[in-house]
Formats: C-alpha cells, structure tokens, sequence
C-alpha cells in the first residue's frame, strides 16, 4: 500500500509537473529580392552551436509556458536576410574560424545577440498572442575592428481564431520574426560603414 | 487507491493529437549545397512505404504526431528539401533535374524512460529528363534525452522531428554520388 502510495505520487508529479509547450517561429516569408545583392563584399555571420541548440522559454497563456529554438528558428532567415545585401554570405559556429573565413574570402563579420519575449491576453489559452525579437548586433572586419554596431526590434501578434483556423501556434513568433529580419535587412542595406 | 492509480496512469499515457514542429531549413546543409556547385533541380513527389513509413501519424506513448505539411510525413520531407536548396537559390521548380524518393522508415520512440530515439530511412532517386542517376537508400538515426513523465518525454519526441530530418539531409547531401547526380 506505502508503494502504492509512492507511484501515486510520482504519476501525480508527472501528470500535473509545468512543461512547456513547444512552438515553432522560423519565418516563412521570402526575404530573397530577385534586384541581387546590393554590397559585392562576402561576410559571414556567428551563431554557436551552443546557441543554435539552446532552448528558451517564454511565457505563454493562461500560465503555461511556450519553448523554441531561437538562434535556430532564425538562423535561415538571418542568411536570406544578408544574402539580398551581400554578394556571398556563409555561417561560421566560431568567430575566429580561419579556415572558413579564409576560404570564403570574408571581409565582415556580423555577430548577432538575440532575445524573445512573449505573452498572451488569453486566460484559458497557451498560445502566445504577442511576440517581441530584438536582435542586437556588431560587425567586425577581418582583423577584428568593430566597424558597426546596431540592434533592430521585430514585433507580431496573432489572435485565438487564427490559431485554431491554423493549428499554427507559433503564428505571432513567426511574425516578429519576419518583421526583425525584414528591418534588419533594412538597416544592413542602408548603413554606410559596411560598404 | 487502485481506481486513483488507474486515473493517474490514463491520464498520464492517454493519447492526443500532436503536430511536428515545421522545418526550421539548415543553413549549413544549404551551404553544402550551394558550395557543391550542382545545377538547379525541382523536388517531386514523395511517396512512403505504407507498412513502415508512418506517414501519417507517429505514435509517442499512445499519443500521435503528424505532420504539420499536408498531414504526411512525405510532404514535410519534399518541403524540407525544397526549402534547403531554396535559401541555396539552385531551386527551381522548372528544372529537368528532380530529386524523389520512397519513405521507407520514419519513427520517433520515447518509450525508454531516459533515451528517446528516431530512424529515418528512404530509397531517393535523382532523375534528369526521366533518367534515373542516382538510386540509393539512405538512413540515418538519433538519440535524445528522454524521461519517465510524459509530459516530458512526448514534448521532446515532438521536437527531436525535425532534427531527425535534418541529419538525414545532411547525410544524403553529403554523398559524392547524390551530389554527382546534380551536376
């Protein structure tokens, strides 16, 4: 009956135990122009692999919390992003990666730090229905000379309807992720210091 | 007690519908792609296996993952793929080169109480002007954390998916013969 009583428990624990529930918030959208790459300079962009493979969780509705990959969700987007600027861009896990850097003849280096948060105005609903990205970002040049420094803010909403017409529950990830990438594209093309 | 306990463990193992976490497309596989210096090539239709391919429904503790790409696991492969050769920009949905394929295995399994695994096995074929120039099984498995509570363990299965996915593209990109096909 006492290891009755233990089970119990433990199903209990594993029943009610908070998890996250896990959404997915790579932007859909085509960022690629058919106008070709504007700077004719090949950069590359570090993502670490202990970023790309790391977790976060953000708060959700109704108390529950929503999990993604962020560097991974938007390792892509940030590629398509710097490839309608730049005439080659390649991805690198290490900033001090020579080889790769060398045989790609990279002459910038974009370093980005990127954040998440979200919420819901559901009470009964996990989805979130707000969405904030903030990338913040340096590029050095070859010899490691910070030559610009900037950070960008996306933001997306979705409501329930489109969640349960959709059954797409990272909707309003997937759009501040489409608005960062699109004004990070913005602000890349337009600054001077990168040409 | 024992009804308790039968409550307990049906609302621990009972099933419920999942979706796969879309395909978030790897840049490094794209990179493989676009540094292999293979021409622009069109993704066909996948077909599966219909004893082993699960292609509509994956069981992870009674529960059931589909996928998120026209309810079949074949489409989120072709869309997989498409993606990967799209952010390379050598796709075309035009061209006379096609990459197809049979899925022959496709399973994600967190019934162990501390390691959940995935396999993924398909015949792929890389055709030009109806020629077949490649023809090969591929398959590819993966290890992830797992545990006893569902509530952990059937999230985790869910996004172990499209990992399972990726290694299995990067695996096929990188075979000289696949590779070869697309020149």
């Amino acid at each position: 009956m006492k290891m009755l009583g233990r089970l119990c428990v433990i199903l209990t624990v594993a029943l009610v135990g908070a998890c996250a529930h896990p959404i997915n918030i790579a932007p859909k959208a085509e960022l690629s122009d058919s106008a070709g790459a504007s700077i004719q300079k090949s950069v590359a962009y570090v993502i670490s692999q202990e970023d790309r493979d790391r977790e976060v969780t953000t708060p959700g509705g109704g108390g529950d919390l929503v999990s993604y990959f962020l560097y991974r969700d938007l390792e892509a987007g940030i590629f398509q992003a710097l490839s309608t600027v730049f005439s080659r861009v390649t991805l690198v896990r290490k900033i001090n990666d020579a080889p790769t850097l060398t045989k790609n003849n990279v002459s910038l280096v974009l370093v980005p730090k990127i954040t998440a948060s979200s919420s819901s105005d559901g009470v009964l609903t996990w989805p979130p229905t707000q969405f904030s990205i903030t990338i913040e970002y340096y590029v050095q040049d070859i010899t490691g000379t910070q030559v610009y420094k900037n950070l960008t803010m996306g933001n997306g909403r979705a409501t329930f309807s489109e969640f349960s017409g959709t059954g797409d529950f990272g909707l309003s990830g997937r759009r501040a992720a489409e608005d960062v990438l699109r004004k990070l594209k913005a602000q890349i093309a337009g600054a001077k210091e990168l040409k | 007690m024992r009804a308790l306990l039968a409550i307990l463990v049906f609302a621990v193992i009972s099933g419920c519908a999942l979706t796969a976490p879309n395909y978030s497309a790897s840049v490094e596989n794209a990179q493989m792609l676009r540094d292999s210096g293979i021409n622009k090539a069109r993704v066909g239709k996948f077909q599966a296996d219909p004893k082993t391919a699960n292609n509509e429904a994956i069981s992870l503790r009674g529960s059931s993952m589909a996928s998120p790409v026209g309810g079949k696991f074949t489409e989120y492969l072709e869309d997989a793929i498409r993606s990967e050769l799209n952010i390379a920009r050598i796709f075309d949905d035009k061209s006379t080169i096609e990459i197809g394929g049979v899925l022959i295995q496709n399973d994600v399994s967190v019934g162990s109480i501390s390691e959940g695994t995935g396999i993924m096995e398909a015949r792929i074929t890389v055709k030009r002007d109806s020629q077949i120039r490649f023809d090969k099984t591929k398959s590819v498995t993966i290890t992830f954390e797992s545990s006893f509570a569902g509530a952990v363990a059937i999230p985790r299965g869910v996004q172990a998916y499209p990992n399972l996915v990726q290694k299995f593209l990067s695996a096929l990109y990188a075979d000289k013969e696949f590779i070869a096909a697309l020149k």
